[in-house]
């Protein structure tokens, strides 16, 4: 069982796109990040979301961090560069914590009913804090991309 | 990897890895981390046939 690559989840944006319509609203600040270990095995076809296998155990515990991670902060979707949509957000951060071993980091839309997953972003190694800010630094291109023109 | 003291005055020891995330061991036995996440970049391919 292993984190091997970053992505987003294929079935919710297909829910979002079709009948379904799923309301996913990545503008929200509802919308969480949360700290899993290297012991899930993403799959990114059929994965729905956060409390939902393997998003149901392996998320990091300890000293300041709360269950269910963290609220995003200041997000934004926009137009950048043309023709692709860009998904941003200001730095996570997790003040004086103690975390052990985080993987990688889960964006879901607590929102809704299925704390659906927007996107997994594999770290590539694990990583621990002790009594200290563990800071999630997103890519200055955004938390994800998608280019579609 | 730069070693020194913080704008505290306390000694910090941070080590930047192949993936250019970054540990600081601190006084007390603090330690911080900064992920540098990668970008999630996803490309809609599009083809146009040609007559």
């Amino acid at each position: 069982m292993a984190v091997t690559a970053s992505g987003l989840f294929v079935a919710n944006f297909i829910d979002i796109l079709d009948g379904t319509q799923l309301a996913v609203d990545l503008s929200l600040t509802t919308n969480k990040v949360a700290l899993f270990t290297n012991s899930i095995t993403p799959n990114f076809s059929t994965d729905t979301g956060y409390g939902a296998a393997p998003y149901n155990a392996n998320e990091v515990t300890g000293t300041g961090y709360t269950a269910g991670g963290a609220a995003v902060a200041s997000p934004t979707i926009t137009e950048s560069p043309t023709g692709t949509l860009k998904y941003d957000m200001t730095d996570s951060a997790w003040s004086t914590s103690t975390i052990s071993n985080a993987r990688c980091a889960l964006v879901y839309a607590d929102a809704l009913a299925g704390n659906n997953g927007i996107c997994l972003v594999n770290f590539g190694a694990d990583y621990s804090t002790s009594a200290g800010t563990f800071t999630i630094q997103w890519a200055s291109g955004g938390v994800f991309t998608i280019s579609l023109a | 990897m730069r070693e020194g003291r913080d704008e505290h005055g306390e000694r910090f020891k941070a080590t930047t890895d192949e993936l250019n995330n970054t540990i600081t061991q601190r006084a007390g036995d603090r330690q911080d981390v900064t992920i540098r996440a990668p970008k999630v970049a996803l490309t809609a391919t599009t083809h146009e046939l040609k007559d």
